[in-house]
C-alpha cells in the first residue's frame, strides 16, 4: 500500500516536472518572437536614423500602437481616467501614431505587480521603477530594456531635458530608465504648522538647531500639542534632518555623511550624531513632547499633522514640497535643515523604464519623448482634465489647484507618486507660485553635487546581508526613533553589534570597493 | 511496507488487465476531475521547487535563472535570531497541537451532551464566529482590552492594583496572550471533526452502559475517547506536518509589530517577511518556504513512523 503511495506521488512528480518543461517550450517561441520583432524594430529604426538622425519618422500607416503605461498612487478611484486617457490620445495619435492604456498601481504592489508582469507575459510598455522598487533592483530583475539606441534615434528632448541626471540613469554605463526628476537637487527638511508656530510664538527658520526644536516642544507641550510623532518606524528619519547621501532606503548600505566634500562611505549607526540624534528623541519623548502611545498608535504623523495634533514632521525639501503639507484648516511652513544637495537618490527617487517584454519599445520612447517635449501633455497626465480636475488660479500663468473641481476628494484622477516630463514646462499647484520655476532652477544651481552623483551600488552580492540587516532595523531601530529605549548608548550598542553580525560593514566595504573603481580610483 | 499483514489479494492477478480495467473505469473516471484538480494544485507547482536553489530573474525565468545552491537559505540563518524564531515557532506550534488537541475534544464532547437542537446549533456558531474574522480585526479587539492609554484590562488592572502594565512593551505576558487568543479564534474550528466523529458513535454504546450504571464521566472516558482516538491521531499527525509554519496574521498583527516583544512573536514567517519586504527577492522566500514544507514533511512522516508503531490502524499511509 505505501509502496504504490510513494510511487504514486512519485509518477506526478515526473510527470509534473514533464509537462511543466513542456509548457516552457511553449512558451519559448513566443519569447523569441518578441526578440526578433525587437530587433526588427531596431533595425526600422536604424533605417530611419540614416534618413534624420535624433528624429525618427513616424509609420502612420500602421494601426495605432496601444502604449500601457503606469501611474503610481495609493488606490484612489482614478474615475476620470477614460477621460485623461481620451485627451492623451488626442494629442499623441496625430504626433506620434499611438494611443495610451494608464494604469494605475498602488505604490506598495510596485515590484510584485511589475515583476511578476513580466514574468507571465502581461502587456506591459513604460513602467515607473524608483519608489520602493529601486531601479538596481530593476535592472538586476530584468524587467528593463537599455535605452541608449533607442534615446539616440528617438528621444532628443528626453535625451535634453534629463542632461544632468544622465549619469545617475546609468547602470554600468548602460541607460535602463529617465529620472522624473530631472532637476533632482534635495535635502532635509521639516514641515511645520505656520499658523501655530505665529500663535505660540515659535521661531521656525531654516537649519534649526535640536535644542531650538526641543525649546518650541517646550512651549507647544504648555498648549497640549505634540511635537511630532515617530511611530512605530524602522526607518532612518535622521536622514531627514540632515544632507547625507543615502546608500539603501535606511543607508542600509551605507551613507555619504559629506557627500559634496568626501567619498568615504560610512556606516551611520556608528557615528556620534546618530547616537546624539537618538537622546534627543529619549529627551523628547521623556519630556512629553511625542505621544506616549506612538508605538501602538497607527494613525499616520500626516493625519495628526493635518489634525493639528502634532505641530512639525521631517520631510524632504524641495521648491514645490510645501504643496504636500497644504491644509484648509492652517497655514503650513516649510524649512531646510541641509544644504541643497544632487544625489543619484534624488534623482532615481522615480523614474520611466521601457519594459523588456514591451512589443513596441520604438512606440514606448515616443511617447516618452514626447512627454519630455510637450508641456501639455506632460501637464495632462500629471494633473489629468483642466476643468475636470483642476483649475487655473486667477492671476497666475501656470498655478493651478484642484480646489472646486470634482477631483479635489482624490476621485478623480491622482498620480501621488509619479512625475512626468519637464518641470520648466509643467504647471504647479498652488500654495505654489509662479516664482516656482526660478526658485527651481536657483535652488539647482546653489545645490552642491555629491562625490558618489551617478554611481548606484549593486547589492546583487549581498541578497543575505540586505535581509538580515534589513530584519535588525526593524527590530531595534523603532525604540530608538521614538525615544522609547531606558538607556540609549546601551540600545545603540545593541544595534551596532546586531548590524555588524548581519553584515553591513561588510556590505559597507563592498561598497566603498564598487564607489572607488566608478570613480576610478 | 512490506511485512504489512493486512494488505488485501488484488482482483488483478486472477482477471486479465482489461477486464480489471474495465470493471474500475467507471470508478477511476469518477475520480478523474479530483485527480486532475490534485494534480494541477499540488503536484505541477511542485516544479518551482527549484527556484530555492536559483538566482531568480524575472526576465529569464524559472529555468533559465542561474543555479546558486544554498545561497538562498543562508539569510535564515546569517541573524543571530536564527534559534529564537526557530524556537518560536516550534514551541507554539507544538504546544496549541495538545492545547488544541485538548481543548477541541472538550468542547467537542460538551457540545454532544447539548440535548436541545437549536441550543446546540447557537452555540456551534457562536464558538466557530471568531474563525471568521480577519486578524486585523482581531488584532484591534486584543488592543481594546490591553492598550496602554484606555485597553479594558489594562485599566481595570490599575484600578484594582495601581499599577500600569505596559503590555504592548513586555514580552513576558505574550506567550499567554497569543496562546489565549489563538484557541479563543481556533476552537470552533478546531472541533467540527471532533464534533463528526462524536456523532458518527453509535448511541447503543451510551444506551448499554447507562443500564450497567456507568456515569457520564466513564462513558466519556471508557466509550468516547477510544472511540475518538484514530480522529485524534490523525489530526495530530497532519498539524505535525504545520509545526515549521507558523500563523502569520496573529503574530504579526495581534501584537501590534511591536519590537520589544520580538523575542517571544519573532517566527520564522515574520522574520521572512520583515528581511525581505524591501529586498522583494522570490529565491530567499522560496527558500524559507522549501524548509518549512521540507521540515513539515519529514515531521508528517515520523510521527506517521511512530504511530504505526504503536497502532498499526491509526496510521495514515
Amino acid at each position: 500500500m505505501k509502496k504504490r503511495v510513494i510511487s504514486m506521488i512519485l509518477t506526478g512528480v515526473l510527470a509534473a516536472t514533464v509537462l511543466a518543461g513542456c509548457g516552457n517550450k511553449a512558451e519559448a517561441p513566443a519569447q523569441e518572437g518578441a526578440k526578433e520583432e525587437t530587433a526588427e524594430t531596431a533595425e526600422a529604426a536604424e533605417g530611419a536614423e540614416a534618413a534624420e538622425a535624433g528624429a525618427a519618422e513616424i509609420n502612420f500607416d500602421e494601426d495605432p500602437y496601444e502604449i500601457a503605461i503606469t501611474i503610481i498612487g495609493l488606490n484612489e478611484s482614478n474615475n476620470d481616467l477614460e477621460k485623461v486617457e481620451e485627451a492623451v490620445n488626442a494629442i499623441t495619435l496625430p504626433k506620434i501614431n499611438a494611443t495610451v492604456d494608464i494604469q494605475p498601481l498602488f505604490i506598495g504592489d510596485m515590484g510584485t505587480t511589475t515583476t511578476m508582469g513580466i514574468a507571465g507575459g502581461e502587456k506591459m510598455d513604460i513602467v515607473t521603477v524608483g519608489l520602493v522598487y529601486s531601479l538596481s533592483n530593476a535592472v538586476s530583475d530584468g524587467v528593463l530594456l537599455p535605452l541608449d539606441d533607442l534615446l539616440a534615434e528617438r528621444g532628443p528632448a528626453a535625451v535634453e531635458v534629463t542632461k544632468n541626471v544622465a549619469a545617475a540613469q546609468k547602470i554600468d554605463g548602460v541607460t535602463y530608465a529617465l529620472s522624473g526628476y530631472p532637476y533632482c537637487a534635495i535635502t532635509g527638511g521639516i514641515a511645520y504648522n505656520k499658523t501655530m508656530a505665529d500663535e505660540y510664538g515659535i521661531d521656525m527658520h531654516d537649519e534649526m538647531t535640536w535644542d531650538e526644536l526641543t525649546a518650541a516642544g517646550e512651549i507647544l507641550k504648555e498648549h497640549g500639542v505634540y511635537l511630532t510623532k515617530y511611530g512605530n518606524s524602522s526607518q532612518l528619519n535622521l536622514k531627514f534632518e540632515s544632507g547625507f547621501d543615502v546608500f539603501g532606503g535606511s543607508g542600509e548600505y551605507g551613507i555619504l555623511m559629506n557627500p559634496a566634500d568626501s567619498d568615504q562611505i560610512e556606516n551611520v549607526y556608528e557615528s556620534e550624531l546618530f547616537e546624539k540624534f537618538c537622546e534627543r528623541n529619549k529627551i523628547w519623548f521623556d519630556n512629553g513632547y511625542l505621544p506616549a502611545d506612538q508605538m501602538t498608535d497607527s494613525t499616520s504623523v500626516q493625519q495628526l499633522f493635518a489634525d493639528q495634533k502634532v505641530f512639525m514632521t521631517s520631510t524632504s525639501y524641495t521648491p514645490d514640497q510645501i504643496a504636500v503639507w497644504t491644509n484648509p484648516n492652517f497655514e503650513s511652513g516649510l524649512i531646510r535643515m541641509a544644504e541643497p544637495l544632487v544625489t543619484t537618490g534624488g534623482a532615481v527617487e522615480m523614474m520611466l523604464g521601457i519594459a523588456a517584454t514591451s512589443e513596441r519599445p520604438d512606440k514606448c520612447m515616443d511617447l516618452l519623448n514626447l512627454i519630455y517635449e510637450d508641456g501639455d501633455l506632460a501637464t495632462l497626465i500629471n494633473y489629468g482634465v483642466e476643468g475636470l480636475d483642476y483649475v487655473k488660479v486667477e492671476g497666475t500663468e501656470h498655478v493651478i489647484t484642484a480646489d472646486g473641481t470634482p477631483n479635489a476628494d482624490h476621485s478623480g484622477y491622482y498620480t501621488t507618486f509619479s512625475h512626468f516630463g519637464d518641470p520648466m514646462k509643467r504647471v504647479v499647484v498652488a500654495p505654489v507660485t509662479d516664482q516656482y520655476y526660478d526658485d527651481l532652477k536657483s535652488f539647482n544651481d546653489e545645490a552642491r553635487t555629491s562625490k558618489a552623483f551617478g554611481y548606484s551600488f549593486n547589492a546583487d552580492q549581498y541578497p543575505t546581508e540586505a535581509a538580515a540587516i534589513s530584519a535588525v532595523l526593524q527590530e531595534k531601530l523603532p525604540m530608538l526613533n521614538a525615544g522609547q529605549v531606558s538607556d540609549v548608548h546601551a540600545a545603540v550598542e545593541d544595534l551596532k553589534a546586531a548590524l555588524d553580525q548581519a553584515g553591513m560593514n561588510d556590505v559597507i566595504a563592498g561598497n566603498q570597493e564598487q564607489l572607488d573603481a566608478y570613480l576610478g580610483k | 511496507m512490506a511485512g504489512k499483514k493486512n494488505e488485501k489479494p488484488e482482483g488483478g492477478n486472477k482477471k486479465s488487465f482489461g477486464a480489471a480495467f474495465l470493471h474500475w473505469l467507471p470508478f477511476y473516471l469518477m475520480g478523474a476531475p479530483g485527480l486532475i484538480y490534485i494534480f494541477i494544485n499540488n503536484y505541477m507547482p511542485l516544479a518551482g521547487l527549484q527556484i530555492a536553489f536559483k538566482n531568480f530573474n524575472f526576465a529569464k525565468g524559472m529555468w533559465d535563472s542561474p543555479w546558486i545552491g544554498f545561497k538562498n537559505f543562508e539569510f535564515l540563518f546569517k541573524s543571530k535570531d536564527a534559534f529564537v524564531m526557530v524556537r518560536n515557532t516550534l514551541a507554539y506550534n507544538i504546544a496549541w497541537i495538545f492545547i488544541g488537541m485538548f481543548v477541541g475534544v472538550s468542547a467537542a464532547i460538551l457540545l454532544n451532551e447539548v440535548q436541545n437542537a437549536v441550543a446546540k446549533k447557537f452555540y456551534q456558531t457562536a464558538i466557530l464566529l471568531p474563525y471568521l474574522m480577519s486578524m486585523v480585526v482581531i488584532a484591534y479587539l486584543v488592543y481594546a482590552y490591553l492598550s496602554p492609554s484606555s485597553g479594558l484590562f489594562t485599566k481595570g488592572i490599575e484600578r484594582l492594583t495601581g499599577n500600569t502594565i505596559q503590555f504592548y512593551q513586555e514580552p513576558r505576558w505574550w506567550p499567554f496572550i497569543l496562546t489565549f487568543v489563538h484557541e479563543w479564534r481556533g476552537i470552533g474550528f478546531g472541533m467540527i471533526l471532533y464534533l463528526s466523529s462524536l456523532l458518527g458513535i453509535d448511541p447503543g454504546y451510551y444506551e448499554a452502559a447507562s443500564l450497567d450504571g456507568a456515569t457520564k464521566w466513564q462513558q466519556i472516558r471508557l466509550i468516547t475517547i477510544p472511540l475518538l482516538k484514530p480522529t485524534i491521531l490523525m489530526l495530530l499527525i497532519l498539524n505535525l506536518g504545520q509545526v515549521f509554519r507558523s500563523d502569520f496574521g496573529l503574530f504579526y498583527q495581534v501584537p501590534m509589530m511591536q519590537a520589544p516583544l520580538f523575542p517571544v512573536t519573532q517566527t520564522i514567517d515574520t522574520y521572512v517577511y520583515r528581511a525581505l519586504m524591501q529586498l522583494n527577492n522570490v529565491g530567499m522566500s522560496a527558500a524559507a518556504s522549501f524548509i518549512q514544507s521540507v521540515v513539515g514533511f519529514i515531521f508528517i512522516v515520523t510521527a506517521n513512523k511512530i504511530v504505526s508503531k504503536l497502532d498499526e490502524n491509526s496510521a495514515l499511509f
